[in-house]
């Protein structure tokens, strides 16, 4: 299904109480993928400031809310500045606002399970959304009962500019040293105690013990959260990486894992794209994200700390495996680039009937 | 006009007056908040005149730690508050005859606030015994550090070494911060040969100069003051390879550590020692200062007097990887002589050998006056006269010249094809990096102007970095001239970003030229030559004492003025390609890995004979 317009209709974005944003931490380069996606039906304005790829930081400093009428306002976290607006509402669906959901036009997610569960489609469809909202939201006891607005899957892609970037010799040698010239099984991203792998790192540490000279570490880069700090023989904390630079720490590490959160069954997870975009294996947990971005026969699942060892020791030792695993991830990152995500979000009922209200 | 001066006084007064009269309604809570939210509206100076009419009211408790607040935080008056605060402070009815303890404090901040040391020190060590917390203790430290550092001025010797043990017997919690940064200054200032002149004095040209011409009698008495007030001679205790004998492994290769606080330049070094089957890990510094806040921390270890057992409990509990890298390693290689350099002089097992690569700026620093010489097997420096600088800024160091060396950079070379050049590329000049007074590009542009008086054809290259949008302040002058001079010559010149591989550039120029105040190496210069440029050498001035430019390149003629360079490129351009042809084999013969890194290498197989 696609779309014919003279001209796009005008989308307002903002998130939480982010009056400017730049590629500096997970949540906010999510989002701006996303409006990158959303700009294939609308104008996106982030803040009173108009989308555009090539601009290092996005929105007006000085104002927290629409300084204007636009048609749509997507609006991520930010209930006050929600309730202030006039007008067809968007929100994410995450982390959850009864009221919001209420009165909101439509609800964007980023995984087709989580869709499916919002449209309560899965028998297990409630103890997900409770797993996933009562952390952050107690109350949660469950959706409103006439909760029937469109839910819309804005996907996750891969950025292009990971894609491209090519690592020169002299990139790799910092990595390489950057990251004390160890194997590297890397982690990067939230360090927080509540979404590391721990049957992962458990499974290095041993790998570690059993071949010492292949010195099998993790590295974790990143701002460690509250409570995150960890300190272990094999568990190395390398700091914050530019987000340009990370392209060349993706490319020394022998794979990356991803958090084991059962989270993860609704939420996206944009690590494992930027991974297999540069053809590096993610170790991860079978969850449900990961089996929608990566495929059911993807070969570096693991359900235990067992299988996370043989898995990582095979990415070590076994050249071929290894391999057979790059160009899988090289291939199935294709279904993840922009052109294919915009498809499958023009190719969707719920935004035709938004678009139509 | 007099008459309005009256009235403006008057209405100050009053204004004053009304002031204090409505201070008089409030308690010294009250004040103290009025106060803070003053100081965080940013008027510093209505801050002051409410601290001031109130300390009646408050019987001076706390008038000097608050003045001390509103000053630090003024952003543009400073020096007006302070004078204020010494015309209120001192020639009024507060006086430095203390009571009590609380009294003291006052006055102490009020003395600190001022750098009235002595007064300070007198009123508060009165009351020392009474100190009943650290905050106490800590303004009492830093009088004292305020008062060595102006004995240490004055070359009063005797009193300073008193001090300085007073400092020792203090016990609180952060000494150890105190006592680095007393260090620290104590370099700067002997670095400043001192006066005040900031961190790193040396940095600065003019300093620099004035401290090499220094009178050697002058020097060795502030060396003398300087070795007895830091008494360095003891990180032999933490260290101290003298006696040791190590053997090479024989069952496996040699494991090395390299630990840099950046990796620039060492991907070459690194290569030659994977080629001679040395086995690589690295430790990058910087995650020593990680968010996992070491106890002690970094500054302590590096400056202060951090024993090795409680650096080595703290790394076991925070970096335990670190420690196992260590424990893994025959040899820790460190790039730069900066921070790794002193922290493995001091902590690293004797059964280890430590080699330090001093690259330049390390040399005018004060950092490496810090190192325990005697715990580092190997120096090895890039060029002779950064070695030479090195003997003459850091103290005792030279006392160890047996363990040092200079190699060359690590260059591979090789790699560039001989391209000749067309008549345009032959009058095209180059000048890499171009966006730092150090590199003098108004010297390149005078250079061109000169050409160009004579033949419009000549250009220039400037490839690198542009200036920062926002000029340091101290670069101003230099940076409209370069403008200026600029847009005079902007039809002859070609601004070329940054080029993490500018060898494509520079074969498409004749002549390279190396204009800089100071140099370790300079790399550029040996690249170009490496393509076939002519190099274009001045002789640095910063360094010219140390015959810096000559002992780098003797194969090259440097020359002092824009005249000068311009007379020898017009002499070169008459045989321009016999000339580049020499020049590009000479740079492969003189400066490529080849010959450094079997130096280098030998440098770690020496370690074992």
């Amino acid at each position: 299904m696609t779309f014919k317009m003279k001209k796009k209709p005008t989308l307002y974005s903002l998130i939480a109480t982010k009056s400017v944003i730049s590629a500096n931490n997970g949540d906010v380069i999510n989002e701006i993928r996303n409006m990158g996606t959303l700009s294939s039906v609308f104008d996106v304005y982030y803040n009173n400031d108009i989308y555009d790829p090539q601009k290092k930081q996005l929105g007006i400093k000085d104002q927290l809310g629409p300084s204007r009428e636009y048609d749509f306002y997507y609006i991520r976290n930010n209930p006050d500045v929600f309730k202030s607006i006039r007008g067809k509402k968007i929100i994410m669906a995450y982390p959850y606002d009864e009221d919001m959901f209420k009165s909101a036009s439509a609800v964007f997610v980023q995984t087709p399970n989580w869709k499916n569960h919002l449209q309560k489609n899965g028998i297990d469809s409630e103890e997900k959304l409770k797993y996933l909202y009562k952390t952050l939201t107690p109350s949660y006891e469950g959706l409103p009962y006439d909760f029937k607005c469109p839910v819309i899957n804005t996907w996750q892609r891969t950025d292009q500019d990971i894609v491209d970037k090519v690592s020169t010799k002299k990139d790799l040698f910092k990595f390489e040293a950057e990251t004390t010239g160890a194997k590297v099984f890397g982690y990067y991203g939230n360090l927080s105690k509540n979404l590391y792998p721990y049957m992962g790192f458990a499974a290095i540490k041993n790998l570690h013990r059993d071949f010492p000279e292949h010195s099998p570490t993790v590295i974790l880069a990143g701002k460690f959260r509250k409570g995150g700090e960890i300190a272990d023989k094999n568990i190395i904390h390398i700091g914050n990486v530019d987000y340009d630079d990370m392209p060349s720490l993706i490319d020394v590490s022998t794979a990356t894992f991803t958090t084991e959160s059962l989270l993860c069954n609704t939420l996206g997870n944009q690590k494992v794209l930027d991974s297999i975009s540069r053809g590096v294996p993610v170790l991860c947990r079978k969850l449900d994200t990961f089996v929608s971005q990566l495929g059911d026969n993807y070969p570096c699942f693991y359900e235990s700390e067992n299988e996370a060892y043989d898995l990582a020791k095979n990415l070590l030792m076994d050249k071929d495996f290894s391999e057979d695993v790059r160009k899988f991830c090289l291939e199935r990152s294709k279904y993840h680039s922009q052109n294919e995500v915009i498809k499958r979000f023009l190719d969707q009922p719920e935004l035709k009937s938004l678009l139509d209200s | 006009m007099k008459k309005l001066l009256v009235t403006v006084r008057n209405f100050f007064l009053k204004r004053n007056f009304f002031l204090k009269k409505s201070l008089t309604k409030y308690s010294w809570l009250e004040i103290q908040k009025m106060i803070n939210k003053l100081i965080q509206q940013g008027d510093c100076s209505k801050a002051f005149a409410v601290l001031f009419l109130s300390r009646f009211s408050m019987k001076n408790v706390g008038f000097g730690r608050i003045a001390r607040k509103i000053v630090v935080r003024a952003k543009h008056d400073e020096d007006e508050l302070c004078k204020q605060v010494s015309n209120h402070y001192f020639n009024d009815d507060f006086h430095d005859h203390c009571n009590n303890l609380n009294e003291a404090l006052n006055y102490g901040y009020v003395c600190l606030l001022l750098k009235e040391w002595e007064k300070g020190f007198k009123t508060l060590s009165k009351f020392e015994s009474e100190f009943s917390n650290d905050q106490q203790k800590i303004l009492f430290l830093e009088i004292l550090y305020g008062l060595i550092l102006d004995y240490v001025n004055k070359e009063r010797l005797d009193e300073a070494i008193k001090i300085k043990m007073l400092i020792s017997s203090i016990e609180t919690e952060n000494i150890g911060k105190y006592l680095w940064k007393m260090n620290r200054d104590f370099v700067n200032q002997f670095h400043s040969m001192g006066s005040d002149k900031g961190p790193d004095p040396l940095m600065n040209h003019m300093n620099f100069k004035d401290f090499i011409e220094e009178d050697f009698g002058k020097k060795c008495k502030r060396i003398d003051i300087f070795e007895q007030l830091m008494a360095l001679d003891h990180l032999d205790n933490y260290r101290n390879i003298n006696s040791i004998k190590r053997k090479k492994p024989t069952d496996r290769p040699l494991n090395i550590l390299v630990v840099s606080d950046n990796f620039n330049f060492v991907e070459q070094p690194c290569s030659v020692f994977k080629s001679f089957g040395y086995k690589l890990r690295y430790i990058p510094f910087k995650t020593l200062d990680s968010s996992l806040k070491l106890q002690p921390d970094i500054y302590e270890m590096i400056y202060g007097n951090a024993t090795k057992e409680e650096v080595f409990n703290e790394l076991e509990k925070k970096l335990p990887w670190v420690l196992d890298l260590i424990n893994w390693c025959d040899v820790v290689f460190v790039e730069w002589w900066n921070r790794p350099a002193i922290f493995f002089s001091r902590y690293l097992d004797e059964s280890k050998s430590l080699i330090v690569r001093l690259h330049s700026y390390e040399a005018f620093t004060t950092l490496p006056n810090f190192t325990n010489m005697n715990g580092v097997d190997a120096g090895i420096f890039i060029s002779e006269h950064i070695r030479e600088i090195f003997y003459a800024t850091c103290i005792g160091a030279e006392k160890y010249s047996r363990r040092h060396s200079v190699v060359q950079n690590i260059r591979d070379l090789c790699k560039v094809v001989y391209s000749k050049r067309s008549s345009l590329q032959k009058k095209t000049l180059c000048l890499v990096g171009y966006s730092k007074i150090n590199k003098d590009p108004n010297f390149a542009l005078d250079i061109l102007q000169i050409l160009l008086n004579n033949n419009a054809e000549w250009r220039l290259k400037l490839i690198g970095y542009p200036w920062p949008i926002v000029v340091k302040s101290e670069d101003f002058d230099y940076y409209h001239e370069f403008k200026s001079k600029l847009s005079k010559l902007s039809r002859s010149v070609e601004l070329i970003e940054f080029q993490e591989e500018i060898q494509q550039s520079l074969v498409e120029c004749g002549f390279i030229l190396s204009t800089s105040l100071r140099e370790g190496s300079h790399e550029a210069l040996v690249e170009g030559m490496s393509s076939g440029c002519i190099p274009v050498l001045r002789n640095w001035p910063h360094v010219s004492n140390f015959n810096g430019a000559k002992k780098m390149f003797p194969i090259v003629s440097p020359i002092d003025t824009p005249a000068e360079a311009a007379k020898q490129i017009l002499e070169a351009s008459k045989d321009f390609d016999n000339k580049s042809k020499i020049y590009y084999q000479n740079a492969r013969k003189f400066y490529d890995r080849k010959t450094s890194g079997k130096e280098l290498v030998g440098i770690i197989e020496d370690l074992y004979n």
